[in-house]
């Protein structure tokens, strides 16, 4: 009897297993019942949240992508643990098999990348938490949040916004010779110039390092070399590690004049991901910027751009065609069909 | 209509004239905003490329109508597009992305799809509606296999997905020499062809009692479009609907269908067209959301017209 | 004048011969009718001569090879048949007409000859007010008359009429009977038909093919005068009848019960 008591007061002691409800990303609420013991990543950023989170032991199966990844010698530790690689990074390359013969008691997947996969994860009663596809840098710490509640490591969460935050700060002073410079973020070359425009976390980073986004354009957009050319940046910054040369000289970027940074795959991958990473991503824009816009000092304020020239074409020059078009075809008609009898 | 010798010089300028008077426009906007070097150029290739393209693929669509006696089709009906998307991705797979090399097989991609088409369609009856399913069987199977392809293709040259929408975001200088080899293909084959077309309409044995050879004629059209059709598709992806648009708009306003004033007047068109499509996107769309391909523009606006022109038909009573 | 030697067509895919062994000779300036019950090869044999099939055997006109006269074959004889145009590409009955004198129009512009003949032709056919009309929107008999004006456009001096007369209501079949004689002053007529009626009243000259072969060529008097003949092609009684001044053949409904039911 007494020894039914003690236990009952030891197992007492333990951490209460806690129910609780997380929104995701997708404004789903999402119940979970006890801190997952077998957990499936499918971004690299999430993988390098929970590493840095310390509950990385809990990932069960990663993308390709999360098993290469070099923070923090993640990609070998789960490589070496033999976490199984179910596809990625995109949806179409994600094998649900594999993710069903793992039998997870969660999955983190990204909004923007995995969205078309969230029938097939419920149809299996699979659950699953969206991290967002970031728009701002509080969307990224409300993802590393969100997951520090799922694990009950809210205190590491906190402290690691923290820390991001207190590098975005000093990287601000860092960058203060290059306040108010207009940098425009190239990320990919398919049909056209891939930008990160408004409403990006890229653009919010930007911001918070008193650093101004050349694109105008609202989202991931495509745009020609004609809309970067009045945009009028002042530096360019590739971050496309696979871009051929032949694919930028294409694009047409070389000849704007301005200086061309080209990041490698390690820069591109502090950039782009909305993670711990992101404490990085100060420093890899102050080399690009030391580079590009190499005779700036740090103590001499930056003068604000002059109002570039007019260079985008006038709406007659749209019509220029349809307009010929039409007075050709009006005097063809009396040239030509006016003389049936 | 009578087509005299005043009229048929002046119509079969007209392209040349709007081609000409337009870039001529871009230059003299250039000069004025003062805007020079490598944005002069680039504005002054995107107008000429979009007004080439535009007029190749009308007059290419044209040729189709008028030798396979459907006004329903144009290249990429016939299978030339996913043909020449298919032969792209292979390319760039086995070997990489090279402008000419790839030119050349996508061209030759368009052309086997077409012939592919063609033979089936002979095989069932050879008569219009036999293309047209005859094309989308072959479509779809050049469709399915490039997106089997897709993947390989993506992680060679990430140019190559997103070729299933024209654009002409790319208009870099390298690219002329093709484009006007496409448009010049298919305007100096008109003088050649029209009459033959004219004939041809009426029916392969009515052609031939003219002494115009029905097969002859079909199979250099057949060519000629098909192979102006699969080269500015591997420059510039797929543009569907000029081709079947820019004729009957034709056809329309000069109330004949002569082709030896349809099909210059329809390349008129049809450069117009595209290029509003794509000035659409470089005036409207960019400043907001980036650009959207020329070829999407040209699709939704199409694509009600081509309705159209079916309903027309089943009203008739004839499919 | 028009003549053929052990003319044979045979068709590719089938082996089958439309007609075998037949030597004619046609006279020039005269109507000449081909008749024949169905798959007879009269259209076969029109065809032939417009060198639109392949064929053994040799035809000669006005006393030259087909074979070796090329693009001029053109220019001499006309051949039409029906004419079917889908509606949407708006092809109109001008366009037709212009078309069918690129045998004879010199470059690519329409001349003033070209609009001169088509005047004339639509005029004595009657259908000047139909010229800016489509060819869908015409009535069958009223796109007949299309038809034999695109032949006559360009003038030629052999016609090759396959049918002319179908579609033509009652009092329309005279009236081409009529002008196709006028027209045999100046050239050649050869056509097919299957009205009787009609054959009789407008040829002078007629070839008889039964299942591809030749069973009677010569003149009207010959034929009014041997019923046999028809008969033999046909399968059916001929009767002669006095319509008017001019004597025909037709068939005999009655003569039909012997075979069907009995």
């Amino acid at each position: 009897m007494c020894l039914f008591m003690a236990i009952f007061v030891v197992l007492s002691g333990l951490p209460a297993l806690a129910e609780q409800q997380v929104i995701d990303a997708l404004g789903r609420s999402v119940t979970l019942t006890a801190y997952p013991r077998r957990v499936v990543s499918l971004a690299p950023s999430i993988t390098e949240i929970l590493a840095s989170l310390g509950v990385e032991s809990s990932v069960v199966g990663a993308d390709s992508f999360s098993l290469s990844s070099w923070y923090m010698d993640i990609g070998e530790r789960l490589k070496s643990r033999g976490v199984v690689e179910v596809g990625g990074y995109w949806w179409s390359t994600i094998s649900v098999e594999k993710i069903l013969e793992l039998n997870p008691d969660l999955i983190l997947a990204d909004r923007g990348a995995h969205r078309q996969l969230l029938e097939a994860f419920e149809a299996y009663n699979l659950t699953v938490v969206y991290l967002g596809s970031a728009r701002s840098i509080n969307d990224v710490y409300n993802d590393i949040y969100t997951v520090g509640l799922i694990f009950n490591k809210t205190g590491e969460a906190e402290n690691l916004i923290r820390s991001i935050e207190s590098t975005l700060q000093s990287g601000k002073e860092l960058l203060k010779g290059y306040e108010g410079v207009k940098v425009l973020i190239v990320i990919d070359f398919w049909q056209g110039i891939w930008v990160a425009g408004k409403a990006t976390f890229i653009d919010d980073l930007l911001a918070r390092l008193g650093l101004v986004n050349a694109a105008v354009t609202i989202g991931w957009s495509v745009v020609g070399i004609e809309a970067i050319t009045e945009w009028n940046p002042d530096i360019v910054i590739v971050a496309c590690p696979y871009a051929s040369q032949e694919a930028v000289e294409q694009s047409g970027l070389p000849q704007l004049g301005k200086p061309l940074v080209l990041l490698n795959t390690t820069e591109v991958d502090v950039l782009m991901r909305p993670g711990p990473l992101l404490a990085y991503a100060p420093q890899v824009i102050y080399h690009a910027l030391v580079q590009g816009l190499a005779n700036r000092t740090t103590t001499t304020p930056r003068t604000p751009q002059q109002a570039p020239l007019v260079t985008s074409a006038p709406l007659e020059l749209y019509v220029a065609a349809p307009l010929v078009a039409l007075v050709s075809g009006v005097i063809g008609y009396y040239v030509g069909l006016r003389k049936k009898r | 209509m009578l087509v005299n010798r005043k009229a048929l010089f002046f119509f079969s300028a007209l392209p040349l004239i709007m081609i000409t008077c337009t870039c001529a426009l871009t230059h003299v906007v250039n000069t004025g905003q003062g805007v020079g070097g490598y944005l002069a150029e680039y504005r002054f290739y995107r107008t000429l490329y979009t007004l080439m393209a535009g007029s190749a693929l009308a007059i290419a669509g044209c040729f189709l109508q008028s030798t396979l006696r459907n006004p329903l089709i144009d290249h990429y009906i016939l299978g030339v597009g996913s043909g020449a998307l298919f032969a792209l991705y292979l390319t760039v797979i086995l070997y990489e992305y090279r402008p000419l090399i790839v030119a050349l097989s996508a061209a030759m991609g368009g052309l086997f799809a077409l012939a592919l088409t063609v033979i089936v369609a002979e095989r069932i009856s050879g008569s219009d509606v036999a293309y047209v399913l005859s094309g989308i069987g072959i479509t779809s199977l050049f469709s399915g296999l490039s997106a089997l392809l897709s993947y390989y293709a993506l992680t060679r040259y990430p140019y190559a997905s997103l070729m299933l929408v024209g654009s002409f975001i790319l208009a870099t200088r390298d690219k002329l020499v093709y484009v006007a080899a496409a448009f010049i293909l298919t305007y100096a084959t008109h003088f050649v062809l029209s009459r033959r077309l004219n004939a041809l309409l009426l029916g392969d044995e009515y052609a031939a009692q003219l002494g115009v050879n029905p097969k002859l004629t079909r199979l250099v059209a057949s060519i000629t479009s098909g192979t102006s059709a699969s080269v500015l598709v591997s420059l510039f992806g797929l543009i569907g609907f000029t081709g079947i648009v820019a004729p009957h708009i034709s056809r329309l306003l000069l109330r004949t269908s002569d082709n030896r004033v349809v099909v210059p007047m329809a390349a008129t068109i049809g450069a117009s067209i595209l290029y509003v499509a794509d000035a659409f996107s470089r005036a409207v769309t960019t400043p907001v959301m980036g650009e959207v391909p020329a070829g999407a523009i040209v699709s939704v606006f199409g694509a009600p017209f081509f309705l159209l022109l079916i309903v027309k038909r089943f009203k008739r009573g004839k499919l | 004048m028009i003549s053929t030697k052990a003319l044979r067509v045979t068709y590719r895919p089938s082996r089958i011969e439309a007609i075998s062994d037949v030597s004619v000779e046609i006279p020039q300036r005269t109507t000449t009718c081909i008749v024949g019950p169905n798959a007879a090869g009269k259209t076969t044999l029109l065809k032939a001569i417009a060198r639109l099939v392949e064929y053994d055997g040799a035809i000669f006109i006005e006393g030259r090879d087909i074979s070796e006269l090329g693009k001029a074959l053109r220019r001499i004889l006309a051949y039409t048949s029906h004419v079917s145009v889908n509606e949407l590409l708006g092809v109109r009955v001008i366009d037709v007409l212009l078309t069918s004198r690129y045998p004879i129009s010199r470059g690519l512009a329409d001349s003033e000859e070209d609009l001169e003949g088509i005047y004339e032709v639509s005029r004595s056919l009657g259908i000047e007010h139909l010229l800016t009309r489509r060819i869908g929107e015409l009535s069958s008999g009223e796109l007949q008359r299309v038809v034999l004006a695109s032949a006559l456009v360009r003038r030629p001096r052999i016609l090759l009429l396959d049918e002319p007369d179908s579609h033509l209501d009652v009092a329309l079949k005279p009236w081409l009977s009529l002008y196709l004689k006028k027209l045999s002053e100046g050239s050649t007529v050869v056509l097919s038909t299957h009205d009787p009626i009609f054959a009789f009243h407008t040829c002078d000259y007629f070839i008889v093919l039964s299942h591809g072969k030749l069973l009677y060529s010569g003149p009207y008097e010959d034929l009014i005068n041997n019923a046999t003949f028809l008969e033999k092609a046909y399968g059916i009684g001929f009767t002669r009848v006095e319509l008017g001044d001019r004597v025909v053949l037709l068939p005999l409904y009655s003569a039909l019960k012997a075979h069907v039911g009995e």
